[in-house]
């Protein structure tokens, strides 16, 4: 086992430990802590699969942001501190049984299936443009964690932005107009309407809707 | 991402950037919405303290009709023999390693964000047309009108949801159909707590964000399991790299692809509200204003049926023997299409209040184009095309009847549409046209969408002559019976019966004055009109969108793509 693999079971751990503890948890301010740990460890995830970029985003994004968020939500409507948040418990059993079963499905199948690899043949070799094809992906044999231990971590920072300004501009520039109209509506769900407000509304619509 | 140096890149990969840049021109009827979007946020701004702010919605209904005209520019001729081209690519690749973008044919073979073809221009015209006829109707709405304060964020997200709208039938990559998707129904939920101040509105929102949430993410999870299989996100890559290499659908990969393949169809089945993923529709199709309810249920119908049809018959296509011949969907999708059909028309027999009997009509008739989907070729995809054109006008008309009715008696149960056509003889008679097309009668364009519907999933079978489908038209028909019971009960109370007000007075022996007749305004009864003819043209003379439904098609050929 290397230092690797325990690192691997070290944030795996942390992650279904955490995760547990957060659905588990009657008290909303315990759970919204459990789930730094959850985040934390899956920011650790990333950085042993060498996704360097992401892994800081992970941090930056969810722990620094939407997690400060939550935890502002829970502790600025004091109403829902108090509340045991398990809903629906008649369901309990049958969503047991489900969620353990396609737990059971996905673990069966996804350590059996054949995930592809860079050096496979549809890659290396097609009919069409054969050598230029083994020509640009000659740096990628093997898996992920083979290219890593050859190659040696590089960053991808570089690479995604490249690719961001290139290939993925279209979905970039779109994920902006998504936050546009996000933050549109969540202004529009919270402003108060002091002219014809009938009742009060529930405390929790605001900050629920605008994650 | 894989560490790697980009290698450099071939002359070939070098004329696909300037590709790129080029593809600006195939994107101009989202520029155009782009645009008016940002526009529609400052013209909120400079206008804050006019009296009426109807003017963002005329704004709005301007900038749609320029991008439905830009739109219908793009509209490429056909040319008989000639193979499939994917007009205008945008975006696309240059820099993924995983595709094998140094082929020369990279432009003609799809490998890119989204595509300007004639099937996503037909999506676009119809979705422009959903939303000038929606904001039209949001003019006469009453529930709009008392929070008229929010008009201008009104407005512009409506625009904002049309650039997604705009985007799903359009994309060709996995990221795309999620950030498309997720654009609709981020600007949904928002649309759909519009009246938040009442009971029924909250509701509806936090539903639509709860059922969204779950099967957005679900629906993310089977894409990636599409790309571990695989290793790309383009749907025509996918389909390549299925038929080239057996490994990626073979033995516990089958079953992964089954998995992969009903999450993807959980999110999209979301979006057509598909049973068993419809739990949203009553509530949110109640508590929405009446507008919003319409264009939900056309526009973002219509728009997932689009990015629906471009998933299963880009992935799986038919007819291809160099396909991966592994996923039978056609029975599975007949299967969710004969439960949603039923299950939508039994449950709007037990409703009571208009607006919900509608919602589950909604659920059945999106159970009727899936039906149209399973057979899956060119016969299919004309058939839901030409459903969809038609159902835009009677679920519109049928929806802005209901809002003109609440708007004056302040109900949409059905015991208070007793006696209405006495009073309103003219919304009377068209909820009925609208209610009769609904159901599939003749010298309505509803029959012609049923007529199309049928004779595709009829079609025979070419090697065995047999019907395969047989007991699916079966179930469109049955179901199709079973709809008119509730369809016409709405009517029947409307033409046959008598106000309940009345019925109790004369029970305690006094005579009953008769019920003030309702009045509307001339431009409200031209848009009635304008929603009346094309369904009464429609069904004697359909010839034309027959013709532009076909010709959209054409392109599903991928018979004479070389491997």
């Amino acid at each position: 086992m290397s230092i690797f693999d325990i690192l691997f079971y070290l944030f795996a751990a942390a992650i279904v430990l955490s995760a547990a503890f957060v659905s588990l948890s009657r008290n909303i301010v315990h759970a919204a802590f459990s789930l730094l740990f959850t985040f934390l460890g899956i920011a650790g995830v990333y950085v042993l699969l060498s996704a360097d970029f992401i892994a800081v985003s992970q941090i930056l994004i969810y722990v620094g942001g939407i997690l400060v968020l939550i935890v502002f939500g829970v502790m600025l409507t004091n109403r829902v501190t108090n509340i045991d948040i398990r809903a629906a418990i008649r369901s309990r059993i049958p969503a047991f049984i489900i969620c353990a079963g396609l737990l059971a499905l996905l673990i069966a199948f996804i350590t059996q299936a054949h995930w592809i690899r860079y050096d496979e043949e549809p890659w290396k070799k097609t009919p069409w443009g054969k050598n230029a094809v083994e020509q640009v992906t000659k740096p990628l044999q093997g898996s992920v964690r083979e290219v890593i231990d050859q190659q040696g971590s590089q960053g991808t920072a570089a690479e995604i932005g490249k690719l961001l300004m290139s290939d993925y501009m279209l979905p970039f520039e779109l994920l902006s107009i998504v936050l546009l109209v996000a933050l549109i509506g969540a202004a529009m769900i919270a402003r108060q309407e002091a002219v014809q407000k009938k009742r009060p509304l529930s405390p929790s619509l605001p900050t629920e809707v605008s994650q | 991402m894989p560490p790697s140096s980009v290698p450099d890149l071939s002359s070939v990969a070098r004329l696909v950037q300037a590709y790129s840049a080029y593809s600006l021109n195939g994107f101009v009827p989202e520029v155009i919405l782009v645009g008016g979007f940002l526009i529609a946020i400052l013209l909120d701004v400079f206008t804050r303290r006019a009296k009426s702010k109807s003017i963002s919605i005329y704004f709005a209904i301007v900038v749609l009709a320029m991008a439905g005209i830009a739109s219908a520019f793009q509209w490429q001729p056909f040319v008989a023999g000639q193979p499939w081209k994917p007009g205008h690519l945008i975006f696309p690749y240059s820099q993924t390693l995983f595709i094998p973008m140094v082929h020369e044919s990279v432009l003609e073979r799809g490998y890119a964000m989204a595509v300007v073809d004639n099937f996503s221009v037909f999506f676009k015209l119809l979705i422009s047309v959903a939303g000038i006829f929606m904001l039209l109707m949001s003019l006469a709405s009453q529930e709009l009108r008392e929070r008229s304060r929010r008009l201008g964020e009104y407005s512009s997200l409506i625009i904002g949801m049309c650039v997604g709208l705009y985007l799903m039938p359009a994309s060709l990559d996995l990221t795309m159909m999620y950030i498309s998707l997720e654009l609709v129904s981020i600007a949904g939920y928002i649309l759909a707590g519009f009246s938040r101040d009442t009971e029924h509105g909250a509701e509806a929102a936090l539903k639509y964000i709860m059922f969204g949430a779950l099967s957005s993410g679900l629906m993310i999870y089977g894409f990636s399991l599409f790309y571990g299989l695989t290793g790309t996100t383009n749907i025509i890559a996918i389909r390549e790299v299925l038929a080239l290499n057996p490994a990626t659908h073979t033995g516990a990969n089958f079953y992964i692809l089954w998995i992969a393949t009903i999450l993807a169809l959980v999110g999209m089945g979301y979006k057509i509200s598909a049973v068993p993923f419809h739990f949203w529709t009553p509530d949110v199709y109640e508590g929405a204003p009446t507008p919003v309810t319409a264009f939900l249920s056309v526009a973002s119908k219509a728009a997932g049926f689009g990015l629906l049809i471009r998933f299963l018959i880009f992935v799986f296509p038919e007819g291809t023997k160099t396909a991966a011949p592994v996923l039978d969907w056609q029975t599975a999708l007949a299967i969710g299409s004969i439960v949603t059909m039923t299950f939508g028309n039994l449950a709007a027999l037990l409703q009571t209040n208009v607006r919900r009997i509608l919602a589950y009509s909604s659920i059945a008739h999106a159970g009727y184009m899936m039906a149209a989907l399973v057979v899956g070729k060119a016969d299919g995809t004309v058939a839901i095309m030409i459903y969809l054109a038609t159902y835009l006008f009677m679920q519109i008309g049928v929806f802005y009847a209901v809002m003109l009715i609440a708007n004056k008696i302040g109900s949409e149960e059905i015991d208070d549409y007793r006696g209405l056509m006495t009073r309103t003889p003219l919304v009377s008679s068209a909820m009925v046209i609208f209610l009769l097309s609904l159901t599939g009668i003749p010298l309505t364009a509803g029959f012609i969408g049923k007529f199309y519907l049928l004779a595709a999933v009829l079609t025979p079978d070419a090697a065995t002559h047999s019907l395969p489908w047989l007991w699916l038209a079966v179930g469109v028909i049955v179901n199709s019976v079973i709809s008119l019971y509730y369809y016409l009960r709405v009517a029947a109370a409307m033409f046959l019966k008598r106000p309940l007000r009345d019925m109790a007075l004369e029970r305690a022996g006094q005579t009953a004055p008769p019920l003030p007749a309702i009045q509307f305004g001339v431009p409200v009864s031209a848009l009635l009109l304008a929603l009346i003819v094309p369904i009464l043209v429609l069904g004697v003379y359909f010839q034309p969108l027959v013709d532009f439904a076909s010709g959209v098609v054409r392109f599903f050929n991928f018979d004479n793509i070389r491997y």
